[in-house]
């Protein structure tokens, strides 16, 4: 009771504080006996008022304006031309992309080509348009504008529009131009990581700073290249897939080569430390080096076989040069550190990196037990592990790290492995000064009978024939017997002509399997209105869990474990997601909804502003409750 | 207290411009960025501690507000406020989402590289570890102090955002606040 009235007090006064109608005085000549509260919490609520950044510039504004705007202006015209949702949901991408590069740098380049009138009209263009020179003279211009440690970002940047005319040009039956294209693409990528090796030398802290964020992004957008390069891999005219598996590998062997951050301890030589909040840890081993080369070499492949060719060095680039360019020697000259006026770094005792592959027996925020071994995540000696997949308790992984004098290693890099169930597992930390060459296991998949489908395509554009059972977009034919069977659609509602916006997966043997048809009528959609159709519940493939990409902007996906269940709705990440049990809007469900489970919800924001669930996808069953933390926002403030 | 941020009173020529932005109407729809934007950006860079990130995010809230505003059917400005920050709020927790399952374990780490090097790194001691301190709140309960304390939203203006009861946001509001004071209570012995 004591507390209720505490709280309704503190409550009070910092809602009438924040509101202005009392001051602190107000609040404690009326509270007197929780003087001491009262003033602490409305120091508090000033210290969090104290908080709020300072407004965006107005380079800022105005460059996302431009940007908002000039999409604005790509959507009205696509809704008059009727072109393909597909180009738009591209370019968004590419746009969002771009506005990661220097704000006055974007503005003033923005300025001049909106100017023009011709940006966005280039940026759809494919090779054989009589714009794409023009377009990949902006790329060059973005290129050149951008400061020097920031071009490893922009190079990874024009490397993703790269991949979109990819897309574009590999799925299509006359595409051409992919040769082109995809030589470009690897240039990219070439130049980009090698700017990276550059920075990844450098001794400032500031470089070191950029040298984090770069990799950090670099990383996390090449990984997804090569999730759409997988996909796209079995698709696509005969004649294609060759170049989309070469650039695929291409793509992952970059992967490998990505420099690895600077331990911290290097940082200690600077004159002008970047903040540790806690000493360094002490690494076990320590072997001499003179150099400031990352801790850990890249395990599978030599690093810097980057090509200097200009832009035209294009010719035969189709995949085959990615075993040699594999094979080529790390260069001897490494740039030379830049100038500065702080002491040369003392020689710094490096560890060894250690490899581990086990299956993970514990899991917390910042702690793996690997059969055994401690696995810790510390940002003062790496403040970048990368993780490829989802680590869980039970989940086979391999894991490079830094050992430590305490016995614990450092993350450096943690993958997840394809479950090795009989396999036995390796806890004995291998030095990987000798490394393996190892099939990734991101490999391009062969097609696999028994593997469960994911959703694996999005095709917009308009019909161009029917059967009873499928219709062919853009040359590609896509079974929709599922959507007619549960009467998501009906073939009087399609006709060849008719826009349509296909979500799917590939079954094996290639065969597109709709999951959810749009259809995109030019009359009604000025209006903003457009029929979408979905399996029903009943329709779906329970033993073929699918998972639909959320098909509207606002829409988000949510993948956790579920750790309440009710008749209506799910809390899943901390969120509570509404379920609708029957009706149009029914939720799809795939599974067996439990507690523990572990699932991907597609949801949207509902009138009232609560999350509601389009479709739950079960992906596993219940998870142990190591794995599953349960997330301290239960029921928070509900009641 | 705060920088001020001048709220956004009704306004029959506002309703307007929404309304024509549903149309696409490009200047109304630049009006309303022009209206928003600072307040979006405000409160994703309070939830992410990054500023370019933060333009990241706003510019992306309103292409996906562009794309949905054909659906939307304009009742009231508090109505089409509530629509945009849960676009934002979405925003913000699908880019932590994707961070998390691609980047680090640990969100904290991925944070703390954040407020590292974004711009509140220069900020004082106390207001790092006010900053370091709202990482540990709940989800909820961050997005209730976001919108409370960086946009000076009341209780009802939240609720409506986050689908929830005045008196939970107040309840929320009152558990973040104890939870901030017990663990700058912790650091500071």
């Amino acid at each position: 009771m004591k507390d209720r009235t505490v709280e309704r007090v503190i409550s009070t006064c910092v809602d009438r504080y924040l509101s202005g109608e009392w001051t602190l005085d107000d609040c404690l000549a009326r509270y007197p006996e929780h003087a001491d509260l009262v003033r602490n919490y409305l120091e508090l609520s000033d210290s969090l008022a104290d908080l709020t950044p300072p407004p965006p510039s107005k380079a800022a504004l105005s460059f996302g304006e431009r940007l908002v705007l000039g999409e604005l202006d790509q959507l009205v015209e696509s809704r008059r031309s009727g072109s393909s949702w597909r180009g738009l949901a591209d370019r968004f991408g590419r746009l969002l992309a771009a506005s990661r590069l220097a704000t006055a740098t974007a503005v003033v380049f923005l300025a001049l080509v909106l100017g023009s009138g011709a940006t966005l009209a280039a940026s759809v263009s494919s090779p054989s348009s009589p714009l794409y020179g023009y377009k990949l003279a902006l790329d060059r211009v973005r290129i050149e504008l951008a400061p020097e440690d920031r071009k490893a970002d922009v190079y990874i940047d024009v490397a993703g529009r790269r991949l979109q005319e990819m897309e574009h040009v590999a799925l299509s039956e006359g595409g051409e131009g992919l040769d082109r294209i995809s030589a470009h693409y690897k240039q990219m990528l070439d130049h980009g990581l090698q700017k990276l090796q550059s920075l990844s030398q450098a001794d400032a802290a500031h470089v070191r700073q950029r040298f984090t964020e770069s990799r950090s992004n670099f990383h996390i957008r090449l990984e997804g290249h090569r999730r759409r390069l997988e996909l796209m891999a079995p698709s696509g005219p005969p004649q294609h897939r060759e170049i989309v598996v070469a650039v695929l590998k291409n793509a992952e062997t970059h992967l490998s080569r990505i420099p690895t951050a600077p331990p911290a301890v290097h940082l200690q030589q600077e004159t002008t430390p970047a903040r540790v909040e806690t000493p360094p840890r002490v690494p076990a081993t320590a072997t001499p080096t003179a150099t400031l080369a990352p801790t850990v070499q890249p395990t599978a492949t030599p690093s810097g076989t980057a090509t200097e060719g200009g832009e035209d060095d294009s010719s035969g680039q189709t995949g085959t040069t990615d075993a040699a360019e594999q094979q080529t020697p790390q260069p001897t000259e490494t740039p030379a550190p830049e100038p500065t006026a702080t002491p040369a770094p003392t020689p710094t005792p490096l560890p060894e990196a250690v490899q581990i592959e086990g299956v993970i027996t514990a899991m917390s925020q910042s702690v793996l037990e690997v059969d055994g071994r401690k696995i810790v995540l510390d940002a003062n000696v790496v403040p970048d592990p990368v993780v490829l997949g989802k680590p869980g308790v039970g989940v086979h992984v391999r894991i490079r790290g830094i050992p430590m004098a305490d016995g614990t290693v450092v993350l450096l890099e943690l993958q997840t492995l394809p479950d090795k169930a009989t396999q036995t597992p390796s806890p004995t930390p291998t030095p990987s000064q000798t490394p393996t060459p190892e099939p990734s296991p991101t490999a391009a998949p062969e097609p696999d009978e028994t593997a469960t489908p994911k959703p694996e395509f999005e095709i917009s554009g308009s019909i161009t024939a029917i059967t009873d059972s499928s219709i062919e977009v853009d040359g590609r034919t896509i079974d929709i017997a599922k959507l007619l069977d549960t009467g998501a659609v009906s073939l009087e509602s399609l006709e060849v002509g008719v826009m349509v916006q296909v979500i799917g997966y590939v079954r094996p043997g290639n065969v597109l399997a709709a999951v959810s048809l749009i259809i995109h009528d030019p009359e009604t959609e000025s209006g903003g209105s457009e029929t979408e159709t979905t399996p029903t519940p009943e329709a779906s493939e329970t033993s073929t869990p699918t998972v639909t990409p959320p098909a509207d902007e606002t829409q988000v996906t949510i993948e956790g474990v579920l750790t309440a269940v009710s008749e209506g709705s799910v809390e899943i990440d901390g969120q509570t997601v509404t379920i609708i049990l029957e009706g149009e809007d029914a939720t799809v469900v795939e599974g067996v909804i439990e507690v523990g489970a572990t699932a991907v919800i597609i949801a949207s924001p509902g009138e009232n502003g609560a999350l509601v669930a389009v479709s739950i996808v079960i992906q596993s069953g219940t998870a142990t409750p190591d794995a599953t933390p349960t997330p301290d926002n239960g029921d928070d403030g509900q009641n | 207290m705060g920088i001020p941020l001048p709220k956004i009173k009704p306004d029959h020529d506002l309703d307007e411009t929404i309304r024509r932005a549903s149309d696409l109407d490009r200047d109304a729809f630049g009006q309303l960025y022009r209206e928003f934007a600072p307040r979006i950006h405000r409160f994703i860079e309070y939830r992410t501690r990054n500023r370019e990130l933060a333009e990241d995010l706003t510019n992306q809230v309103f292409m996906q507000a562009l794309r949905a505003i054909g659906r939307y059917q304009h009742r009231s400005i508090p109505q089409f406020t509530g629509w945009l920050f849960r676009i934002a709020r979405n925003a913000v927790a699908d880019h932590w989402r994707r961070s998390r399952s691609s980047v680090s374990l640990d969100p904290d780490v991925h944070m703390r590289d954040h407020v590292e090097s974004g711009d509140f790194a220069g900020q004082m001691a106390q207001s790092e570890e006010l900053a370091n301190a709202l990482k540990q709140l709940t989800p909820d309960q961050m997005e209730v102090v976001a919108l409370r304390f960086s946009q000076n939203m009341n209780h009802a203006e939240i609720a409506a955002i986050l689908g929830k009861k005045e008196t939970a946001v107040r309840a929320l509001q009152f558990r973040a606040m104890t939870t901030l004071r017990a663990i700058l209570a912790r650091e500071s012995d």
